[in-house]
């Protein structure tokens, strides 16, 4: 297993820096998400690790091996492009003994890893196919067969589900997050879609501009993120502006806001009279159609604008006081009207600030 | 361009149904006309006109009579065919004709190769001016060209003057009025036919490809070899088809550079039916150049196809 090191990397295109100044550490078999929008400069980053992109400044590392000048076919890396890119005049076998040929492996052992790999991806029976007479799954399993027969340092994943559709993809996500596992091998993987990403993922990179905005596993990133892009990027949120007013104990904290009071947790050390940005998720709000008991930590009034079901879900829009509009989520069950008066509750913990 | 006097039927090698197939669907269309097909009524008259009916014309007038004081003698013979197909010296022709035709198509090849992988993979803003600088030979005249090219070629031509000049070779060398200078007129015009297939070839390949193989552990070399050179090879075929088949049946640039000094078959087949009024025997040559031809291309495609055997 092998640790990918970066350091400094940043890479530029004419007038806008692509990937600036961005350094983590990816240890051994951990599988780390690049996620961001189309643009954050993830793909550029996957790019330079396996070699196709030349940096402009920074070191790329394998196991402290300084692989920044080498090639890509130097570099040990297997990957996954998100059309597949599997050689459309070889069969399923011939794409996957391309890369064992470059390596010179012995005819009997190229038969038993293709084998091996065959039955990890559960293709058995299709080594004779060309790509196109497989389906979209099949052609995705191909390519993962095709990155890990060669046994590499490191797995590069580029989108590789962007190209399924919704039902499949979500099969693929536990698939190929069992079979990293199973295989243990050091994985990146870049996606811009954020349920994948904390589906597959050991830790999830945010990325924005050419940056890294944060690094966590997927509680962290989604309940307690660092900025407002962040929180934007990864599900709903709404967003109260206020003042800290008290700190009551070690991150929490008292921050008066238009809608009132609320108390919250926060990462951060802050002043009173700082400014602060409150988020609170739609669903950690509970909708209570009369006034709940004292002792709850949070609670806004206001009345149901719009309500919508989607299955699973119901969702809110409810007016509050000051004009704003909060939304919330909740079970389906539970009955509600537009032009409802609701108190919105939720607790302490589940409100945080993020520095304006 | 050259206008070849005797060519083969190009069209039809681009025919994507058997002709009697397209015949039979057109004579189901012309029983219950629509607009459509009154569309290509004039490019059928056209070609009916001035291709087919030439063409019938000639394949009778091969197996007429000779006759010396008229085009042709009554009667019908094969003998035309059969002094053609036993005197060695019109096989030589062949020969050498189709020797020529496969020397500058793989030429051709080699030297467009690189220029349509450069074309099709630059994003260079000089890109367009590399489309022109591809399609140059084409905006000149046969004969202007053929001209430049013997100033440059002659015995006491610029690259002659120069060799002797630096006492390289006291004689100069023999650049023209042989088959080398022959083979450099017909690869510099033609190139853009290998060239233009090639590199419409070379952008159906997708870059992902590139980078998948050199991925896997392949070098630059490696990836050519075993994954772009494999997936353009039906450009590489059709463009050696054009060429060969625009290469065998070329005139003037023959005439003007190799003289009269380098037998081939079109100039041949000329000299026949200008100079010695010989029509019926020139029309058979002429048939068995195109045949011989055919033929060419059809192993040639015979051959191309175990090679892209699996492919898209």
């Amino acid at each position: 297993m092998t640790k990918v090191t970066i350091n400094g990397l940043t890479k530029r295109f004419g007038a806008t820096t692509a990937v600036d100044d961005l350094s983590i550490e990816i240890g051994e078999g951990e599988l780390v998400s690049l996620l961001g929008p189309s643009g954050c400069g993830k793909t550029t980053t996957l790019r330079s690790i396996a070699g196709f992109v030349e940096p402009d400044s920074g070191r790329i590392l394998f196991d402290g091996l300084d692989v920044t000048a080498f090639p890509p076919e130097r570099r040990n890396i297997g990957m996954v492009f998100q059309n597949y890119a599997l050689f459309p005049h070889m069969t399923v076998r011939e794409n996957l003994r391309f890369g064992l040929e470059m390596r010179r492996v012995a005819r009997k052992e190229m038969n038993d890893r293709i084998g091996a790999v065959l039955d990890i991806v559960q293709l058995a029976g299709l080594e004779d196919r060309y790509p196109r007479e497989l389906s979209g799954g099949q052609q995705q399993r191909v390519a993962l067969a095709r990155g890990l027969v060669i046994e590499p340092a490191v797995l590069l994943l580029d989108e590789p589900l962007a190209n399924l559709d919704a039902k499949l993809r979500e099969d693929m996500r536990f698939f190929i997050r069992s079979l990293q596992k199973r295989v243990g091998i050091t994985t990146v993987y870049v996606t811009h879609d954020q349920a994948e990403a904390m589906v597959i993922s050991d830790r999830i990179v945010v990325m924005f501009d050419g940056r890294i905005r944060q690094v966590g596993n997927a509680t962290e990133i989604y309940a307690h993120p660092v900025s407002r892009d962040v929180a934007d990027f990864i599900g709903l949120s709404n967003f109260i502006e206020g003042q800290v007013n008290a700190r009551s104990e070690a991150g929490c904290y008292v921050v008066e806001t238009s809608l009132g009071k609320i108390s919250c947790r926060s990462a951060l050390t802050l002043g009173a009279g700082e400014s602060a940005l409150v988020m609170v998720r739609p669903e950690s709000i509970q909708l209570s159609r009369e006034a709940p008991a004292n002792g709850v930590a949070n609670v806004i009034t206001g009345q149901v604008r719009d309500r919508f079901y989607l299955g699973n879900i119901a969702g809110y829009r409810i007016a509050c006081g000051d004009g704003s509009v909060l939304q919330v989520q909740e079970e389906p069950w539970h009955a509600g009207a537009v032009g409802d008066a609701v108190w919105c509750v939720f607790e302490r913990d589940l409100a945080w600030i993020i520095r304006r | 361009m050259d206008h070849p006097p005797v060519a083969l039927d190009n069209s039809q090698l681009e025919l994507p149904e058997a002709p009697a197939a397209g015949l039979g669907r057109l004579a189901a269309a012309l029983r219950r006309p629509n607009r459509a097909t009154l569309l290509i009524l004039p490019t059928l008259l056209f070609l009916g006109c001035f291709l087919v009916a030439p063409y019938v014309n000639m394949l009778v007038m091969s197996f007429r009579n000779p006759s010396t004081t008229a085009v042709f003698a009554p009667g019908f013979t094969v003998a035309n065919y059969a002094k053609a197909l036993t005197d060695p010296y019109y096989l030589g022709v062949l020969a050498q004709t189709i020797l020529l035709g496969a020397v500058t198509t793989a030429i051709c090849a080699v030297v467009a190769y690189p220029v349509a992988y450069h074309l099709a993979r630059t994003r260079s803003r000089w890109r367009g001016l590399l489309y022109v600088g591809v399609l140059s030979p084409l905006l000149i005249g046969v004969v202007i060209r053929c001209y430049g090219w013997i100033i440059l070629l002659a015995n006491n031509g610029l690259i002659n003057n120069a060799v002797k000049k630096l006492g390289l070779a006291s004689h100069g060398l023999p650049l023209m009025y042989n088959s080398f200078g022959v083979a450099v007129g017909l690869v510099h015009v033609f190139l853009p036919f290998m060239i233009l297939p090639i590199l419409s070839a070379i952008q159906s390949i997708d870059p992902a490809l590139e980078d998948a193989a050199r991925s896997l552990g392949a070098s630059r070399a490696r990836t050519m070899l075993r994954v772009v050179i494999p997936l353009s090879l039906p450009g590489v075929q059709s463009g050696a088809i054009l060429v060969f088949v625009l290469s065998i049946s070329a005139y003037v640039i023959p005439i003007l550079l190799g003289a009269l000094k380098v037998k081939l078959m079109p100039t041949l087949v000329i000299q026949l039916l200008i100079d010695a009024f010989l029509w019926p025997f020139g029309a058979a040559l002429a048939f068995i150049l195109a045949a011989t031809g055919g033929l060419v291309v059809y192993l040639f495609i015979r051959a191309t196809a175990r090679l892209m055997h699996g492919m898209a």
